[in-house]
């Protein structure tokens, strides 16, 4: 008897430090929750919403590669910087940054099998702002770090503190897996109470994955500011290294097709997903893309190429990774779905709103349950506590 | 009970209830900042350009990136911009700005990259600034020479622009 009454008191308090983590939050919760799911297929809702974005092929055309879209764009724009070239999927337009006199910080989008560019934009683009909402609150990065970062990496920590005290809770939560107790007609409380233990059960997987890769960036931050470098080595052609032309001018450079031959040619696994060309004399051609890793993003593997030469500078890929470095390459694509492609995301978006859901049907059971609850295991019996527990 | 003792439990109760709703809060910042994150950027060289200066050659327009005083302590840098002379950009292998007593250029230290329309440096300023201080731009052209040119920092920062 005294048992299983010691045993109410603990879980009775394991669901208010569920609740407690969670609900002074809440708003900022589902804030990130929500902005993360959107960012999941904020390409994809670019693409319904713009026609410029897409990447239409009604003759059944081979894509031209990056090398002949940055061509194209710089034909059509001498007096343009190109930075880099982004083809992230089969149904996208190629995405060129580039500066123009009168407009820095430029985006061209190029159809990837007819070469037309189909439009351009000045300034930020949604899905960089949808990352800049989600990850950083769009607070400025200053001296290498972002207060909103912080906030939101670290949201983490209550994050899987909800995770753990609402396993604890939800004793045989697997019965939700084959027999899940939804219980519709007996009111809004208890059928959202019931949805909010049966997602959160069928969720288990993706919240923990949220919270550690969530932890990861929180701990990535903390390395950046201070100034740990643990990305892929940072390639430059030392000074000395650099060409003297006799005439004293810029030396030719090797165009984009022969540093893109060149990349495949040493990494032959290397599925090609982004270029970008150099920002200075000393930087390198870069060419990125996915290599044998299928939990790899689009920027896992690769190869620098110096443009002066033709050579490899740097091949950086999954194998020869630091375990550091092997946690910071699947953090990303691990957190918005983005290793597989479609179906992932698909999978990550529809598990994103549950997460949304989690949030809400949380505030809204608890604020109607937690008066009674706290006043139980408090034992007090004051008179605004009646008045509360009568809600 | 009391009226007053109503009184405190009402307001008690108000706050019970929407206290955790205080967190909504913090999200009037990502609203309040969203306007600038979206708006267009402008092709103006930063936000306050410094007087034009001749280097080597070449002519130079540098301006500061933001109106902000140039941070104190280990490792601060302050942003600028900078645009060289029509047609100039080919024969400039590297340029360099940096604050202090002395230029020191490094390889990445201070070096101005990205678009010719629009050079961008994180200039590294020293942890305190001593009176002989200057904002030092170093260029080097592909022919090897090595020019230099410097600013007092009262004109290289607007906040440090003598009253």
């Amino acid at each position: 008897m005294r048992g299983r009454v010691r045993d109410k008191k603990g879980k009775r308090l394991w669901f208010v430090v569920h609740g407690w983590l969670a609900l002074p939050i809440w708003a900022v919760l589902l804030f990130v929750f929500a902005t993360g799911t959107i960012s999941v297929f904020s390409y994809e809702l670019q693409w319904l919403i713009d026609a410029r974005v897409r990447s239409l092929n009604p003759d059944g055309r081979a894509p031209i590669g990056l090398a002949r879209t940055v061509e194209i764009v710089q034909a059509a724009h001498p007096e343009a910087k190109i930075d880099s070239a982004y083809d992230r999927a089969t149904y996208l337009a190629t995405r060129v940054a580039l500066s123009l006199p009168e407009a820095p910080d430029s985006t061209a989008y190029v159809n990837r099998y007819t070469g037309e560019i189909q439009g351009m934009v000045s300034g930020e683009t949604f899905p960089a702002f949808m990352r800049a909402l989600h990850a950083w609150m769009l607070l400025p990065w200053t001296g290498g770090t972002s207060l909103g970062y912080y906030i939101v990496a670290g949201l983490s920590i209550p994050l899987l503190g909800s995770l753990v005290t609402g396993i604890v809770v939800y004793k045989r939560f697997w019965r939700a897996y084959y027999r899940p107790l939804i219980r519709v007609g007996q009111g809004a409380r208890t059928l959202l109470g019931d949805l909010h233990r049966t997602v959160g059960a069928w969720s288990i997987w993706f919240i923990a994955i949220m919270a550690l890769s969530g932890f990861w960036f929180l701990v990535q931050g903390i390395l950046w500011e201070n100034e740990m470098v643990f990305g892929p080595p940072e390639a430059f052609i030392a000074p000395d290294k650099l060409p003297v032309p006799a005439d004293g001018l810029m030396p030719p450079t090797i165009g984009v097709a022969q540093a893109i031959e060149t990349a495949r040619a040493a990494k032959s696994d290397l599925w090609i997903a982004y270029l970008s060309l150099p920002e200075s004399a000393f930087s390198p051609i870069t060419v990125t893309g996915r290599d044998w890793f299928p939990l790899g993003s689009d920027f896992a593997s690769r190869v620098a190429v110096d443009p002066y030469t033709g050579l490899v500078i740097s091949n950086y890929g999954t194998s020869g990774q630091s375990a550091v470095q092997f946690i910071d390459q699947i953090a990303d694509p691990l957190h918005y779905g983005s290793f597989g492609g479609l179906w992932s995301r698909a999978i990550w978006f529809v598990f994103g709103l549950g997460l949304c859901f989690m949030a809400a049907s949380g505030i809204i059971v608890w604020t109607k349950r937690t008066a009674q609850e706290t006043v139980k295991l408090i034992g007090g019996a004051s008179g605004w506590d009646q008045a509360a527990a009568a809600e | 009970m009391s009226k007053r003792g109503m009184r405190c439990i009402d307001a008690r109760r108000l706050w019970e209830r929407s206290r955790f709703h205080l967190s909504a809060l913090l999200l009037l910042v990502p609203l309040a900042l969203a306007p600038a994150a979206l708006r267009t950027p402008s092709p103006e060289l930063g936000a306050r350009a410094l007087p034009e200066r001749t280097v080597g050659p070449w002519s130079v327009v540098v301006s500061e990136a933001k109106l902000e005083a140039p941070p104190s302590g280990e490792g601060a840098t302050k942003d600028y911009n900078a645009r060289f002379c029509e047609g100039c950009a080919e024969a400039i292998r590297a340029a360099w700005l940096t604050a202090g007593s002395e230029p020191r250029p490094g390889t990445n230290n201070g070096l101005l990259h990205g678009s010719p329309h629009q050079l961008e440096a994180h200039a590294p300023y020293p942890a305190r600034i001593a009176p002989g201080d200057r904002l030092w731009l170093t260029v080097e052209g592909w022919d090897g020479r090595t020019h230099e040119v410097s600013w007092p920092l009262h004109e290289a920062a607007v906040s440090l622009a003598r009253q």
